[in-house]
């Protein structure tokens, strides 16, 4: 009957025990974050203090020095990266049954001293969390009678903040059921992303528990309506299996199938995978002007790729060659393709690329490896027009006609004529040759005023225009002539004629300068 | 007879005064927009919290709210909670970045990595406790706190709020909420509050 006495006080004297819950626990107080000083401040003032409650509660509490060489171990450079791994070595490396951590969620110290923190209790064990605690505090709510004796920092706020917080630090956390452990994947290998049919795909599980002998469950990778049987590694966390792929191209799930001895089955879903076999539809849009059925161009053309059914790319490379295959410019890159390329026209050595056809091709490469090919023929026209200027005396008249021989369209023509001063006396420009322009010279003794005369429809219509002779001795005055006419690729060629008069009878022909619109040096002045 | 009418009189105007008073700090209960329903008809416990977004200027809105949302949510729930860094770790692994939500199927694999049912994500829209130049303001917070279901990734529930601290005033200046953090943990219960109004339940584990 003592005896029974005993063993039923040592019970209840062993269940109060355990009930005051810190009996040998051993809490690792964990740096405290300071979101207030960036997302790697710690705030050493409050971890100290809790710190110091916890030991007045009774805990063995790891030194602090001990934990930060644990992070600095374990790279936990801040709370976000403290993961259930962490927890379950904290427990074997520095021994502790409990981690406390938290995070000081708001700081202001310039206006209004005020303060916020979060605190988590976690049992290494079942990695449960047991309790947590947040709260806040400013100098507002501390309202004393007509503001005396209010202090205007945060020194004092600190410790009546973790007070606050730990005023509701669970006694009964013994008693928290232990977690049941789930079943926890710790990484997925699943890959390729994008295959094409024919090749394999591989599939490797990481898992967090290891399963008895008799409790050894069978694991399988199921994609495309198949399941394939996983093979566990040597230290039996690890399940993985290949398998290669037929099915049609499409997205498909692969989910991780369990099945215990005990009847127990469990399905997760782990990723997928893209089988495409079809390679990208892709065509080349050339932005240019069209000459016999080749776009041309002078100084730039622009190459806009165009997919057909869009798709992610992998890679692509644009190569532009020449009638012999030689390149003359090559381009590539990583992910998708960019909206458009220009070429100007300059082969790789910098200088401009010779006259004729190249061929623009651009290879592309989808996430599966799939290649496809886009070619498109560029014309590069350099060759200014070439101008067919014919002047004529008629009587008083002046007949100028113009011409151009030559394929590609002219974009304009101009021609001005100065007088011997140098004045612009009359201006003609039209869009169309050939042009004829008849140039009647009066007597009138005040100049014409200078006026552009648009020439819309050139030949057919010839213009007429009135030419003022400046000087009363009625001497046959000097015109001076200038010519431009551009093409629709921008070449310009340009004549310069000194003496209309004398052009006409055909006497200097010294005086003419023809310009080209090629390239050349200039002197700088 | 006069004394009896002068107290009744002075309790009158009290009562008067209170309730005009109390009226400043009416509030209207988090609006949950339910697209679908719960998995297990609410009766979950494995719950994994992802990392908010911040649409806000203010530094960390993100990183505050959801510490304190996850602290409420083991508190008031008791639910198995996964812990911040699992989630960040599969994040990396999945090549998501922080702040955006994942996908459909991202979800589903994160959730079936974690064993969890229920997937919680979030977006601070506004968070503030000071003006420019430093002036002080009340705290106010507005967030939009999703919960999706774990195995198929879709959007369950929605539930938007905001809130000022003077919203809490109950007389004169008492009650008043001076910081983003307890306005933050006032919101996170409402919202859980919300929820088991409309058939989220605790996990008993």
């Amino acid at each position: 009957m003592r005896l029974r006495g005993i063993i039923v006080a040592t019970g209840l004297f062993l269940c109060l025990f355990a009930a005051s819950g810190v009996y040998a626990m051993t809490i690792a107080v964990l740096p405290i974050e300071d979101l207030s000083r960036g997302q790697n401040g710690v705030n050493a003032e409050m971890t100290d203090y809790l710190a110091w409650e916890l030991n007045q509660r009774g805990f063995d509490v790891i030194d602090q020095d001990a934990v930060i060489d644990f992070l600095a171990r374990n790279r936990v450079r801040w709370l976000g990266f403290l993961d259930t791994r962490h927890i379950i070595q904290a427990r074997e490396e520095l021994g502790a049954d409990l981690i406390l951590f938290g995070t000081i969620s708001l700081r202001q110290e310039d206006v209004a001293p005020t303060l916020g923190l979060s605190l988590y209790l976690v049992r290494t064990d079942d990695t449960r969390t047991l309790w947590t605690g947040s709260g806040g505090i400013s100098q507002a709510d501390l309202i004393r009678i007509l503001d005396l004796g209010e202090k205007k920092d945060i020194s004092g706020l600190m410790a009546l903040l973790g007070q606050k917080v730990m005023e509701k630090w669970p006694e009964d956390y013994v008693f928290v059921a232990k977690q049941q452990p789930t079943l926890e994947i710790e990484k997925v290998s699943l890959g390729p992303e994008h295959i094409r049919r024919g090749e394999k795909v591989s599939c490797e599980v990481r898992l967090r528990t290891r399963w008895a002998e008799e409790d050894m469950p069978r694991i399988f990778f199921k994609a495309g309506g198949r399941v394939h049987l996983a093979r566990q590694s040597k230290d039996g966390f690890t399940y993985s299996a290949q398998w290669r792929v037929d099915d049609r191209d499409g997205r498909y799930p692969v989910t991780m199938v369990i099945n215990w001895p005990s009847g127990r089955r469990k399905v997760s879903f782990l990723g997928s995978y893209s089988v495409d076999s079809a390679p990208p539809r892709l065509v080349l849009e050339l932005k240019g002007i069209k000459l016999e059925g080749t776009v041309a161009f002078r100084d730039r053309v622009i190459i806009i790729p165009r997919m057909l059914r869009r798709e992610p790319v992998a890679r692509w490379r644009i190569k532009v060659k020449d009638e012999n295959g030689e390149e003359q410019m090559s381009y590539n890159g990583y992910g998708n393709l960019p909206m458009r390329f220009v070429w100007n026209g300059r082969g790789k050595d910098g200088w401009p690329a010779a006259e004729g056809i190249y061929h623009v091709e651009l290879e592309v490469w989808d996430k599966a490896g799939n290649r496809s090919v886009a070619t498109e023929n560029v014309a590069v026209a350099r060759t200014p027009p070439s101008m067919v200027l014919e002047a004529k005396n008629r009587g008083r008249d002046l007949i100028i006609d113009l011409n151009h021989e030559g394929k590609v369209p002219i974009a304009f023509w101009r021609m001005e004529m100065r007088n011997e001063k140098g004045e612009v006396v009359k201006v003609a420009e039209g869009d169309q040759l050939p042009a004829r322009e008849v140039i009647k010279v009066a007597n009138g003794r005040v100049p014409l005023p200078k006026s552009v005369v648009k020439v819309a429809k050139g030949f057919g219509r010839p213009l007429m225009m009135d030419v003022a002779v400046p000087d009363e001795s009625k001497k046959k005055t000097k015109l001076a002539c200038t010519v431009v006419i551009r093409d629709v690729l921008g070449n310009e060629t340009r004549k310069e004629i000194d003496d209309l008069e004398r052009f006409a009878r055909g006497e200097d022909a010294s005086a003419e300068k023809e310009e080209d619109g090629s390239p050349a040096w200039v002197e700088e002045f | 007879m006069r004394p009896f009418l002068c107290r009744t009189s002075v309790c009158l105007l009290m009562a008067g005064l209170l309730l005009t008073l109390a009226g400043c700090g009416f509030r209207s209960r988090p609006m949950v927009m339910k697209q679908a329903p719960l998995p297990d008809e609410g009766n979950v416990c494995r719950v994994a919290v992802l990392p908010f977004s911040n649409q806000c200027g203010y530094p960390l809105a993100d990183t505050v709210f959801y510490r304190i949302f996850v602290a409420e949510l083991l508190e008031n729930g008791n639910y198995l909670v996964s812990q911040e860094g699992d989630v960040r770790k599969i994040y990396r692994q999945m090549k998501v970045i922080i702040g955006r939500t994942p996908d459909i199927e991202q979800i589903r694999a994160l959730a079936g990595r974690l064993g969890v049912q229920m997937v919680i994500s979030g977006s601070v829209l506004e968070m503030r406790d000071k003006a420019e130049y430093g002036r002080k303001l009340e705290p106010s917070i507005a967030v939009v706190v999703r919960i999706l279901d774990g195995e198929s990734g879709r959007t369950l529930w929605t539930t938007f709020v905001r809130r000022e601290g003077r919203d809490y005033r109950k007389v004169m200046h008492f009650g008043v909420i001076n910081t983003v953090s307890a306005l933050a943990k006032r919101m996170s219960r409402e919202i859980l509050e919300a929820w088991f109004e409309e058939g989220l339940h605790r996990c008993s584990e």
